[in-house]
C-alpha cells in the first residue's frame, strides 16, 4: 500500500457536535477507506454538512476526533488537511473571473503560472466549460458556477474531496455526464470521495457505500444494495427508494424464517434472524417486488387489493392499491407490459398482488 | 385630505429651505461681483481669481488636502482592521459592547476629543523631547481618530452581510488566513472601504474644532483659516471658499452614497442555501 492511496482515509471517532445548546451530530463514527466512495444521505438539516465541515477544518468538533491518513488533525486548520470541499452555496469567488477561481488553490499553493494554467484548463474541459474561462461568476447560470465550484476543488486533486450537492442544478443529462466523469476521476486519480446528495440514484449508482443519517446520526452504512435490501429501519427503507409497510404480529418464528399475521393476511418471510412469536413488527416490501394480477398459486403471500390509481412514468408505471383495511400498497410494472393474467387495469378493480417470501424485511416494531 | 397635502409639502419645503438656503446664499454671492457681502452686482468670477492670488488660502487649501487623503487613508486602515476583527474575530465575550465602544467617538463631543488629544501630545511632547505637540502630525492623528469608528463600522456592516463561505472556500483551498484577507476579504470589502474613506476625508476635510486645538500657527487648515478670515471680517472671498468647501464635500458624500449603494447592490452569486452550513 503506497503512502499516497493510504493518504485518503477519513476517520471519525465519536464526533460529536452542538449548536446553540442544540445538539446537531450526536456522537458518531465513520470510517472511510482511502479511494472509496461514500455518498451520505439524509433528510434536510439532519447534519450531513456539517459533518462535511468537521472533516474539512472548518468546525470543531465538541467531542471526538477526526483523522485523515491516519493522522490526527482534529484541530488542524483547513488549510493543513489534504482535503477539499464543494460548498453547497458553491462559493464561488465573486470577484474573480472562472479561471482565476479554478486556480486559486494552485496559486495558494505556489504552483506557477504555466502549470496552473494546464491544470485549469484540464478542469475547464473536464466541467465542460472550456471558452468560459475569462466570465464572472455573475454571467454564469446556476449550473455553470456550480461546475466552477467543483473544478475549483477537483484541480487541486486532494487526497479526499468533500462535495455538497456538486451536481443539485444540473440537468439530467450533464448531471450523467459530470456523474460518469467524478467516478473516473475517483478511479484514476484514487480519490476519497465523501458526497451528500439528495438524489438516491446518484448515491445507489456512483457510491461503494451509502450512509444514511437521521438526526445528526448514521443510522445505517453499507454498500448500495445492502441498505436497499436490507434497511435497518423504517427510515432508511423509506428514504432510500420506496416501500410498503404491513404491520403484524409475528405467528411463529423459525430458523428458516416466520409467518407474521397483518390483518386479514398472513405473510410468509424468509430468512433467520427474525423475531419471536408474538412481537409486533413490521414489514418492507419493495413494490418492484410485487407481481400484479398473479395467478392464484404463484407466490407465497398473496394479498386483495383495490386499484385507486396509476401514474405513469416512462419506463414503468407505479400502481398503487388499497388493501382491506385501507393502507395503500405499491407495485410497479414494466411499461409496456400488461399486468400479468390480463388486460390492463381499470381503477376500482380487485387484484390478487403476490410477492415471494424472501421479498420481506422485518424492520423493528 | 387636499390641505393636508398641501401643509405636509409646504412643512417639506420649509425644512428645506431651513437647510439649504444659508449654503445657496453663499454660493450665489460667491459670483456676485459686488465688493459687499451680499449685494448682488453682476456675475463675475473675481473672487475665484482672487483667490489663486492669495498665498494663505492656497497653503491652507493644499494642506487640507494632504491632511485629509492622509488621514482618511490611515482611517482606513485602521478602521478595516477594527471592522475585520468586530465581524470574523472569534466569537469573544464582549463584541458586542467592544462594537459600541468603537462607535462612541463618534458621539462624544468634538471639543472633548480635540482638549483630550492636545494634553496628549503636549505630554507625548515632554516624554519623546520632539516638537509634536502641534502642527501636521498630531493633525493627522486626530482626524484619522475622527474617520476610524466611521470605517469601522462601514466595513463590519459590509462584511456581517457578506456570506462567510468565501472565505471558508479559500483557506479551504489552501490559502492561510492572511493571504485569505488579501485577495479575498478585501476585494469583496472594496466598495465598503472607498466609501468609507469617502467620509473620512470630509470629516477630516471641514474639521474646525479639533483642528483648532492642534493645528498651531503653523498647520492652518482651510476651515481654520476661513474662520480666522471671517473675524477679521466678512469679504466675498469668503463666499467663494465656502462654495469651493461645499463643493468638494458634497462630492465626496454623493461619491460616497453611490459606493455604498453599488455596495449593496453588488451582486453577489446568491447563496443557493442562506441557512448556515
Ligand atoms: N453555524 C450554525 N449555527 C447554528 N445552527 C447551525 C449552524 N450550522 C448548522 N446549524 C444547524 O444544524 C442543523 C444541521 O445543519 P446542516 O447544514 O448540517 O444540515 P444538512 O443536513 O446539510 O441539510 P441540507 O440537506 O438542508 O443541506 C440545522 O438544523 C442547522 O440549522
Ligand atoms: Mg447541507
Amino acid at each position: 500500500m503506497t503512502s499516497a492511496a493510504a493518504a485518503g482515509t477519513v476517520e471519525l471517532r465519536g464526533v460529536a457536535k452542538s449548536f446553540d445548546g442544540q445538539p446537531i451530530l450526536r456522537p458518531l463514527d465513520l470510517t472511510v477507506a482511502a479511494g472509496e466512495f461514500l455518498a451520505l444521505l439524509g433528510g434536510s438539516g439532519c447534519g450531513k454538512t456539517t459533518l462535511l465541515r468537521i472533516i474539512a477544518g472548518l468546525e470543531v468538533p465538541d467531542a471526538g476526533g477526526v483523522r485523515i491518513g491516519g493522522r490526527d488533525v482534529t484541530s488542524a486548520p483547513p488549510y493543513e488537511r489534504p482535503v477539499n470541499m464543494m460548498f453547497q452555496s458553491y462559493a464561488v469567488f465573486p470577484h474573480l473571473d472562472v479561471a482565476a477561481n479554478i486556480g486559486y488553490g494552485l496559486r495558494a499553493a505556489g504552483l506557477k503560472p504555466a502549470e496552473r494554467l494546464a491544470l485549469v484548463e484540464w478542469a475547464l474541459a473536464l466541467v465542460r466549460l472550456e471558452g468560459l474561462a475569462r466570465r464572472r461568476p455573475e454571467q454564469l447560470s446556476g449550473g455553470q458556477r456550480q461546475r466552477v465550484a467543483l473544478a475549483r476543488c477537483l484541480v487541486k486533486k486532494p487526497a479526499v474531496l468533500l462535495l455538497d450537492e456538486p451536481m443539485a442544478a444540473l440537468d439530467r443529462n450533464l448531471r450523467e455526464e459530470m456523474q460518469r466523469e467524478l467516478v473516473r476521476i475517483q478511479r484514476d486519480v484514487g480519490t476519497t470521495f465523501i458526497l451528500v446528495t439528495h438524489d438516491q440514484d446518484e448515491a445507489m449508482s456512483m457510491a461503494d457505500r451509502v450512509a444514511v443519517m437521521e438526526a445528526g446520526r448514521i443510522v445505517q452504512c453499507g454498500p448500495p444494495r445492502e441498505v436497499y435490501e436490507r434497511p435497518a429501519n423504517r427510515f432508511v427503507a423509506r428514504f432510500v427508494g420506496r416501500v410498503n409497510f404491513l404491520e403484524g404480529v409475528v405467528r411463529e418464528s423459525t430458523s428458516a424464517g416466520c409467518r407474521v399475521a397483518c390483518g386479514p393476511f398472513e405473510v410468509r418471510v424468509a430468512g433467520a434472524g427474525a423475531p419471536s412469536a408474538g412481537s409486533a413488527c413490521t414489514l418492507a416490501i419493495r413494490p418492484e417486488r410485487v407481481a400484479v394480477a398473479a395467478p392464484p398459486g404463484a407466490f407465497l403471500n398473496e394479498l386483495e387489493g383495490v386499484l385507486a390509481a396509476t401514474a405513469y412514468f416512462g419506463d414503468f408505471v407505479r400502481a398503487e392499491f388499497r388493501l382491506a383495511d385501507g393502507s395503500r400498497f405499491e407495485a410497479t410494472l414494466a411499461a409496456g407490459a400488461p399486468a400479468a393474467g390480463g388486460p390492463s387495469l381499470a381503477p376500482g378493480e380487485s387484484v390478487r398482488l403476490g410477492f415471494d417470501a424472501d421479498a420481506v424485511v422485518v424492520l423493528g416494531p | 385630505m387636499a390641505a393636508g397635502a398641501r401643509w405636509r409639502s409646504f412643512s417639506l419645503a420649509g425644512g428645506f429651505a431651513f437647510l439649504y438656503v444659508p449654503i445657496l446664499w453663499i454660493i450665489v454671492y460667491s459670483f456676485s461681483a459686488a465688493t459687499v457681502v451680499g449685494v448682488w452686482k453682476g456675475f463675475s468670477w473675481r473672487w475665484y481669481a482672487g483667490l489663486l492670488d492669495n498665498e494663505d488660502f492656497r497653503l491652507a487649501a493644499e494642506r487640507s488636502l494632504l491632511l485629509a487623503v492622509v488621514a482618511a487613508t490611515l482611517a482606513t486602515a485602521l478602521g478595516t482592521l477594527a471592522g475585520y476583527a468586530l465581524a470574523r474575530g472569534p466569537r469573544v465575550v464582549g463584541r458586542r459592547p467592544l462594537a459600541v465602544l468603537l462607535g462612541v467617538p463618534l458621539f462624544v463631543p468634538e471639543i472633548l476629543v480635540g482638549f483630550s488629544l492636545l494634553l496628549l501630545f503636549v505630554a507625548l511632547e515632554s516624554v519623546l523631547g520632539v516638537p509634536v505637540g502641534k502642527g501636521l502630525v498630531p493633525l493627522v492623528a486626530a482626524h484619522a481618530t475622527l474617520g476610524l469608528p466611521v470605517v469601522a463600522s462601514v466595513v463590519y456592516a459590509r462584511l456581517a452581510g457578506t456570506d462567510r463561505h468565501y472565505e471558508e472556500a479559500a483557506l479551504d483551498l489552501g490559502a492561510r488566513p492572511p493571504r485569505v484577507f488579501l485577495t479575498v476579504t478585501l476585494p469583496l470589502l472594496r466598495p465598503a472601504l472607498a466609501s468609507g474613506w469617502m467620509l473620512a476625508f470630509t470629516l477630516s476635510f471641514d474639521d474646525v474644532v479639533t483642528s483648532s486645538f492642534l493645528a498651531g500657527p503653523s498647520a492652518t487648515t482651510l476651515p481654520l483659516f476661513v474662520y480666522s478670515s471671517i473675524r477679521i471680517g466678512v469679504t466675498p472671498e469668503i463666499n467663494a471658499v465656502g462654495t469651493l468647501i461645499v463643493v468638494t464635500v458634497a462630492a465626496c458624500v454623493v461619491i460616497a452614497m453611490l459606493r455604498g449603494r453599488l455596495a449593496a447592490q453588488a451582486r453577489l452569486p446568491p447563496a443557493r442555501d442562506a441557512g448556515p452550513q
